[in-house]
């Protein structure tokens, strides 16, 4: 069985009144690109924070590495690489001076690698931070989170205002990393998309309450959208147990299930369906079905 | 250590500049009111009198410099202050900074001994004039030693405490109506004691002989008593601080 790198044990956390996290229980192994979704203010953020040591949790334990959240060490520090909301870089500095300030602290790090890097994205390292478009900003912090070699990676809406060319190049260097052996992502993105190229397992946030983890390949076997034709004028209540969402076109009625097998589709016969056939969805489909409210019937 | 003061140091380069640029000029203001002129400018601004008191402990020495250095100190310190702790929340660059796998006291201590560094660029010009205007015949009644300058050094030395009480205050991960302002209260009476005993200790020597009736030393021993009352609360304050990465 391979090593937990990331875990967490009813992790909770309050702002004011306001529940953020709510007894959140999550483990990462060892290799795994975990895709971390969730809606705007979900608690994303806030479980990466947490996660991280930076935002004490009001109840519960994180742990990364092994080691717990709130006294993760200068060493295990090192074997992690964070790279937050909105690619932030110290905007005084050249992007050379940049590395060379981070270079003091990370035993690992690869020079060579973020040269290279550099080149790849055809950034001269003379060039001013406070120069740089968004786009290459983000190849930068990028480049800046993977040069210590980490072990583990955390990375936080990394994609968020990329344009989809940059986007693109910028995941397609995330898969590269996550070709050499041993190393775990960990990221939360809105763009599912991207999750879905490059993640093996999701976890599902909403409000607070982790709502699904588990690997890519179930979510989409679980959640599945099935199409059902009724007879003319005939609209029956479908109240099925996991229904996430029904959207009614005249007589034809797609359906978002969780928990979905073949049993499900007969259930539907039952209620009068004359045609039932389950669709392939892709995961953003299947994410909005997830989480937006059952009210959603159209 | 020194790779953080040196990137504190360039991203507060301009702040700096605009810092030492303000403090020049309230200075001129000050200068031209204990007649120097510098540019010029004050004249618009100040009036002419020399503010000279004859009856002072101090006599001849001119309190609108003393106190305008006072205040200049107190803003610069306060501003170099939230400037660092805000500049990186604006920034968004805290996070970064926070993962650093470095211990977060040495951290601390890193930023705080870049902002004295930027406090004391900013105020040296300060001090160089003030050591000239003291040098000036006739402004200091009596031979000038060493221990002298201890009376002027007070602003700056006051001002650094009032740095760290700021600095302190604004990295709290606390509300403003809650317990954020806890160092800035702290600080009030280190700031009094600082200002207190080297204004005792920089007095002429002939007012050392009437010393047990001197109201300086009853102010030092006040304010020392202060102080160590307030000490708890500022060791309580840094404790906490180097103990969480809350940003």
């Amino acid at each position: 069985m391979s090593e937990i790198v990331i875990q967490a044990e009813g992790l909770t956390r309050y702002f004011g009144q306001k529940k953020a996290v709510d007894s959140l229980n999550l483990s990462v192994r060892r290799g795994t690109v975990y895709g971390f979704l969730g809606r705007n203010g979900s608690g994303k953020t806030t479980t990466i924070r947490m996660l991280l040591g930076m935002l004490h949790s009001t109840r519960g334990r994180g742990a990364l590495l092994g080691c717990d959240s709130e006294d993760l060490t200068p060493e295990v520090r090192a074997r992690v690489g964070y790279l937050s909301e909105g690619h932030p870089l110290f905007t005084g500095m050249r992007i050379g001076e940049h590395a060379d300030f981070l270079r003091n602290y990370y035993p690992k790090w690869d020079r060579s690698w973020f040269d290279s890097a550099l080149a790849r994205f055809r950034l001269d390292p003379k060039r001013r931070i406070g120069t740089l478009s968004r786009g290459e900003r983000a190849q930068v912090a990028l480049a800046l989170c993977l040069a210590p070699q980490p072990e583990l990676l955390i990375l936080d809406d990394p994609a968020m205002g990329l344009d989809p060319v940059v986007r693109r190049d910028f995941l397609e260097s995330i898969v590269e990393m996550i070709q050499q052996e041993g190393r775990t992502i960990f990221f939360s993105s809105h763009i599912l998309g991207d999750v879905e190229r490059v993640a093996d397992r999701i976890g599902i946030i909403e409000e607070g309450v982790l709502r699904a983890d588990c690997g890519l390949d179930t979510f989409k076997a679980n959640v599945r959208r099935v199409r059902c034709r009724f007879r003319d004028g005939q609209r029956p209540e479908l109240a099925l147990p996991g229904l996430l969402r029904v959207r009614w076109l005249e007589n034809e009625a797609t359906l978002t299930l969780a928990s979905y097998n073949e049993g499900r589709l007969d259930e539907l016969r039952g209620l009068g369906a004359e045609e039932v056939e389950p669709l392939d969805a892709g995961l953003e489909d299947l994410f909005i079905d997830y989480t937006a409210p059952l009210s959603g019937s159209e | 250590m020194w790779p953080i003061i040196k990137k504190e140091l360039r991203e507060n380069a301009s702040y700096l500049l605009g810092a030492f640029a303000i403090a020049l000029f309230f200075l001129d203001c000050a200068a031209f009111d204990c007649g120097w002129i510098l540019l010029g400018i004050p004249r618009l601004l100040m009036s002419q009198s020399t503010r000279l008191d004859p009856y002072s402990a101090n006599a001849g020495f001119d309190h609108q410099l003393s106190g305008t250095c006072s205040s200049i100190c107190l803003v610069l310190a306060g501003a170099i202050a939230l400037g660092q702790v805000y500049q990186e929340r604006r920034r968004r660059t805290w996070p970064s900074m926070a993962h650093l796998p470095i211990p977060r006291s040495r951290m601390i201590c890193a930023k705080v001994l870049a902002g004295l560094l930027m406090y004391l660029i900013v105020c040296l010009p300060m001090a160089l004039l003030v050591i000239a205007r003291l040098n000036t015949p006739g402004v200091w009644p009596g031979p000038i030693y060493a221990r002298t300058f201890l009376s002027m050094l007070g602003p700056f030395l006051a001002g650094a405490m009032f740095y760290l009480a700021a600095f302190l205050s604004a990295f709290r991960s606390a509300r403003w109506y809650a317990t954020k302002w806890l160092p800035l209260i702290a600080a009030l009476p280190a700031y009094l004691l600082v200002g207190n005993v080297t204004a005792f200790f920089g007095q002429p020597l002939y007012y050392w002989q009437r010393l047990a009736t001197h109201y300086l030393l009853y102010n030092c021993l006040a304010s020392l008593a202060a102080a160590l009352l307030s000490l708890p609360l500022v060791l309580w304050a840094i404790r906490e601080q180097a103990r969480t990465r809350e940003y």
